[in-house]
């Protein structure tokens, strides 16, 4: 499986070939070219995973070395892959969505001036995000891991115009400082207590050390702090804030890496390091509650943003916390196989909004309005008639999200509910439940809003309202086609033993762990299984129902922003938590850098320099009488004061 | 009867030091024989010839051992920083020439202080004895003093050589005061022999030796710009001529922690336990007031100087650990840190809209640099990304294994006020990023870009080597790993 490399070799070669030879070619050209390069990653992970599945399923796992990397003072550490099968469904999901959203994208960017700078960055991140999910260690998942977010924050700021967008960007950087932090501080504990930072090593190491010291304090930090760098970077309590700012760059990067794969890293670094997990059971909690959290919290925020892709991006952050969830209460296969569906949905839905949002773009030009919001919802509605393709597209994915039986969100989180239940943590039922409602419901209000009901945008711009591209259509169609069947894969155990074959694809790679701890999972009786499955059913009929009643029964109409008080208020304003933010963390953050800037630099560069400076004209042209008492003896009184202190503090100890 | 003596003394093992003091005698007559007003390419030259010389006289002449009766030591360590030092020495001459026309100095004494400083540096990384490092410190600085007040019409340079020079000297008195209580507690100033004393004494020393030890490290500290014995560094790096300011923020710190590292490893070993403490509070203080005081700067310059502050508080980390692991994460940064910053130095050289005017290296002069420069503001970009330490580049290593050394060694508290500090640094260094990527062009800002083919060459080679050792850090992690080993 050597060839493995050459998957991030082809992003490689359209970043160097756009990059550097692209102002030779149109936009165009470089859309075409850096969506080929993704397209033969496409095939050349089919090949690898089609040569896993074809291998005897206990050893499904292969190690690939390509050369050795750092080899000094007790780290010893190889360039090289790691495939197994959450490799492959990781390397199938990032290079499958890839190939659509490149195509997109060339509709989508198509004018541009920048056009071939976008597929630069794109193919970028596309290759990052591959080492992130293919290396065979801690480190080179790092590497991939700081080289996402680099990508990430240029697509952010792409339209660099806005202000906002640039910030947002920044934002988005900074936060995710906070989780890199627990990752390099993970990994020293990692390897000061193990000696070694390869993936199995480090599994096989951990397992002999603290296997039969389950709970050890030293794991349950290492645990934790992984977990950090997971709320950083799939936006998780109390990192999340970075995700919905983040939707301000264009719409096929918000589809592409802030849904369906870079946010899901985190959630791949849980599932990637189950057994670590499995040794700290404090940890998993703390996941499953982090999760089961952010799950319903983003979901509520999500009932009232009138911005079409802040609903999508809080919809996200929730999803997210499912999949967080998941993991947390040891049912890692069942957070993967959300992670490749919601990959699937989101996408879709992204796409989507993107495909609406262009639509309104174009009615709005078409009647030179240039104030109107063109992603407000406010503006939207009655769209069904105009662009069908997008719609049913559209509605395909909410069906998935909301967990409709037979599509594919249906089967994912279900199988995440069943098995919080079956675990025994009703809190995290409770809260996934919840949330369960509360997508479907604020789903509908969205379709009912955008598709359904009367236009509402300026008088005579519903003659500019047309059907996007069809490189714009295409990619939602394929993407609906996999929202709806890309489920099967893994049917409820209640139907039989061996057709949840996502599952038992899935196991060997969480098999290590649960050995180590002798885990075992709680079986439901048939009776139970089918209970909680009518149970998700109702869960999204009822939120389905109460969106019908309210926005097509009702016809009720979303206020503008100035007329909404009380609880509606606190959710449009996301429960002032920006605010928050501000109050405790960056009000202060500034003020102790005025203060530094006031001791250090106001009072002895500024000051003194600037005094000096008027001073030194006069030392240099007059006297050499003024040094004593100048500047410099106040430098030179800070040094004493320096080695007095220090001398002090040798004498004490 | 001379020539015995010249073999005993093994006078041979300072070869390469005795060829760069060859190349300045030889530099000083090529500019008397260069006809008056001329430029000063010649000398130019002529340094830099003898100085790939130097290089190769180091690398492939084997003659390790102690010389001059066990004032100097030869070996690995030695022949790292030899080669590191010039170097470094040979990028900042290489593109010199055209900024020293621009900036009006055109004298080709830049080229022997620079010459002379290199001799000076040399001599501290090999010492082994107090007074040796003493002559090195002093024949490094007196160079540097003059360096920085090269720019003869500016205030802002005299004013910095003035107070650098001042300080300086006030530090060096206190550095013989502690040359002079060690000799009174030892009875001589051979760090071997200090070795052996403390080995002796073990932590009970009488107090004239712990003064004097503290004497010492505060001259280190001092030479190193550490807080809070840094007040002078921001004002020499912004007076100085640029490509000095480069030349200072990497070289004589490199030859100042050679020395540090020999002389406390080796000499002061013994009572470890007695530095470290300090070493601890002052590590910490340099990371967080450096980076403080970058955070708020709108001058490239000026924030490249203070960040160099934070820099020097990580390899204060490193040296803390006292180990070969520690010590090779610490060689790796000073080499790695060389190069991006002298890098960094001359992307900021090159938009200097105006050397004389305090706001020439002004932020907004590189607003939407990447759509009218796309190559300088790559490479640029390639520099802040190291500094703030992302991967794939050698930042990111250099910083990974000097905190994974901290943690190794049981400093995890350090480590993690390291991590943190650095996570600040990202603000400021990515600042640039987003100016130069993110920010419309603004025709009012945009200055001449002095982007000559010397400079493009010598950025290049800064901004390959950054990501070479960043791709394959394996084999400059091996080269300092073999050096430190040979304090042990």
């Amino acid at each position: 499986m050597d060839y493995a490399i050459l998957m991030i070799l082809f992003p490689l070669l359209g970043v160097v070939l756009n990059g550097f030879f692209g102002n030779r070619w149109s936009g165009k050209a470089a859309g075409i070219l850096a969506s080929t390069m993704i397209g033969a990653s496409f095939v050349v992970a089919v090949m690898i995973t089609m040569q896993l599945i074809g291998m005897d399923p206990h050893h499904r796992m292969e190690e690939i070395k390509y050369f050795t990397w750092i080899k000094v003072g007790g780290l010893n550490l190889d360039f090289g892959f790691l495939i197994d099968p959450l490799t492959t469904v990781m390397i199938l999901v990032v290079t499958g969505i890839s190939t659509l959203i490149h195509i997109y994208s060339i509709g989508y960017m198509h004018g541009d001036s920048r056009m071939r700078l976008f597929f630069v960055y794109l193919n970028l991140f596309v290759f990052f995000m591959l080492v992130l999910v293919l290396g065979n260690s801690y480190p080179i998942m790092f590497i991939g891991w700081e080289g996402v977010g680099l990508a990430s924050y240029l697509l952010i700021g792409f339209w660099w115009e806005d202000q906002s967008k640039a910030e947002a960007g920044m934002k988005a950087f900074v936060v995710n400082r906070i989780g890199d932090f627990g990752m390099l501080v993970a990994m020293f504990l990692l390897f000061s207590h193990l000696g070694t930072l390869t993936f199995t090593e480090v599994f096989d190491a951990a397992a002999i050390k603290w296997g039969h010291h389950i709970g050890n304090a030293t794991i349950t930090a290492i645990t934790l702090m992984l977990l950090l760098g997971a709320t950083g970077k799939s936006a998780q309590l109390p990192l999340y804030v970075w995700l919905p700012d983040a939707m301000a760059g264009p719409t096929p990067v918000s589809a592409l890496i802030h849904a369906a794969t870079m946010v899901t890293a985190g959630v791949y670094m849980i599932a990637r390091s189950n057994l670590l997990y499995m040794l700290a059971p404090t940890s998993m909690t703390v996941v499953a509650l982090v999760g089961g959290l952010t799950a319903f919290f983003a979901a509520t925020i999500g009932l009232k943003q009138m911005d079409i892709k802040k609903v999508l991006a809080y919809s996200t952050v929730s999803q997210l916390g499912y999949m967080v969830m998941a993991c947390g209460i040891g049912a890692f296969g069942a957070g993967v196989f959300h992670l490749m569906t919601h990959a699937f949905f989101k996408a879709l839905l992204f796409l989507g909004s993107g495909a609406v949002i262009h639509t309104m773009h174009g009615a709005l030009h078409h009647v030179h309005d240039h104030h109107t919001d063109p992603q407000d919802i406010r503006n939207m509605g009655g769209l069904r008639k105009y662009i069908p393709v997008t719609f049913s597209t559209f509605f395909i994915a909410t069906l998935a999200i909301a967990g409709i039986p037979g599509l594919s969100g249906f089967f994912s989180k279900d199988e995440i509910l069943a098995q919080s239940f079956a675990s025994g943590n009703m809190l995290a039922y409770g809260l996934g439940l919840a949330a369960a409602v509360i997508t479907a419901f604020y789903m509908f209000r969205l379709v009912f809003l955008t598709f359904y009901g009367e236009y509402k945008g300026p008088e005579g711009s519903a003659e500019g309202l047309h059907e996007s591209p069809k490189s714009m259509t295409v990619p939602l169609i394929i993407l609906a086609f996999l929202a709806i069947v890309g489920g099967y894969v893994g049917l409820p155990i209640v139907l039989g033993e061996n057709v949840n074959l996502f599952h038992n694809y899935m196991h060997p790679v969480f098999a290590h762990g649960q050995e180590v701890v002798h885990h075992h999972a709680n079986h439901l009786s048939h009776a139970t299984e089918w209970l909680l499955i009518g149970i998700s059913v109702a869960a999204a009929l009822v939120g389905i129902f109460l969106a019908w009643t309210i926005y097509r029964k009702q016809g009720k109409v979303a206020l503008p922003d100035a007329a909404q008080a009380g609880i509606d208020k606190v959710l449009l304003n996301k429960y002032y938590v920006d605010e928050l933010y501000n109050f405790i963390v960056i009000k202060p953050l500034i003020g102790i850098c005025n203060f530094a800037w006031k001791i250090f630099d106001a009072g002895f560069i500024d000051g003194i320099l600037v005094l000096g400076s008027a001073k030194s004209v006069r030392w240099i042209g007059g006297g050499v009488r003024r040094l004593q008492t100048g500047v410099v003896g106040n430098y030179a009184f800070m040094l004493a004061v320096g080695i007095l202190v220090l001398l002090i503090a040798f004498l004490v100890n | 009867m001379f020539e015995q003596l010249i073999s005993d003394m093994h006078v041979s093992r300072m070869l390469p030091e005795i060829l760069v003091l060859v190349v300045a005698l030889a530099a000083i007559l090529v500019d008397i024989v260069t006809p008056a007003g001329r430029s000063t390419r010649p000398v130019q030259i002529t340094s830099i010839v003898g100085l790939l010389v130097v290089i190769a006289s180091t690398l492939f002449v084997h003659n390790n051992g102690p010389a001059f009766g066990g004032m100097v030591e030869i070996d690995s360590f030695t022949i790292f920083f030899r080669v590191v030092l010039t170097m470094l020495t040979i990028i900042i001459m290489a593109v010199s020439e055209n900024y020293i026309q621009l900036v009006k100095i055109r004298i080709a004494e830049y080229y022997l202080m620079l010459l002379f400083a290199l001799f000076g540096m040399m001599l501290m990384t090999m010492a082994n004895d107090l007074l040796i490092v003493f002559l090195g410190i002093e024949t490094m600085s007196v160079s540097l003093y003059a360096l920085v007040g090269m720019s003869r019409h500016r205030e802002s340079s005299n004013e910095g050589a003035l107070k650098y020079f001042l300080l300086g000297s006030f530090t060096t008195a206190f550095f013989v005061y502690g040359i002079a209580l060690l000799y009174g507690a030892v009875g001589s100033t051979n760090i071997l022999d200090i070795t052996v004393y403390f080995q002796r004494t073990g932590m009970n020393l009488p107090i004239i030796a712990w003064a004097g030890t503290l004497l010492v490290l505060v001259a280190f500290a001092f030479k190193t710009a550490l807080v809070p014995f840094h007040w002078w560094s921001p004002d020499a790096y912004e007076g100085a001529p640029t490509t000095i300011t480069a030349f200072m923020s990497t070289a004589p710190k490199a030859a100042a922690f050679a020395a540090f590292l020999r002389i406390f490893y080796v000499g002061f070993g013994e009572v470890s336990d007695g530095w470290t403490t300090a070493l601890w509070w002052i590590a910490v203080l340099t990371m967080t007031v450096g980076n403080l005081m970058a955070l708020r700067q709108d001058s490239i310059k000026r924030m490249l100087a203070f960040s160099s502050i934070t820099h020097a508080g990580y390899l204060v980390v490193a040296m803390l650990t006292y180990d070969v692991i520690g010590g090779a994460a610490m060689l790796f940064y000073l080499v790695i840190y060389g190069f991006m910053n002298i890098g960094a130095f001359l992307v900021a050289i090159a938009l200097n809209r105006n050397e004389d005017d305090d706001r020439g290296y002004d932020i907004n002069d590189y607003k939407g640099l990447a759509f009218r420069k796309p190559l300088i503001a790559f490479l640029m970009m390639i520099f802040m990304l190291a500094l703030a330490g992302i991967p794939p580049t050698a930042g990111f290593f250099g910083k990974y294994y000097i905190f994974s050394a901290a943690v190794k060694s049981g400093f995890i508290g350090l480590a993690v006020i390291g991590v943190l500090n650095s996570a600040v640094s990202v603000y400021y260094y990515l600042r640039v990023v987003v100016t130069m990527y993110l920010k419309e062009r603004d025709e009012k800002t945009e200055g001449r870009i002095f982007w000559k083919p010397d400079m493009a060459f010598a950025v290049i080679v800064c901004a390959v080597l950054v990501m070479y050792f960043g791709i394959a850090p394996d084999q400059l992690l091996k080269v300092a790993t073999a050096s430190i080993g040979a304090l042990w």
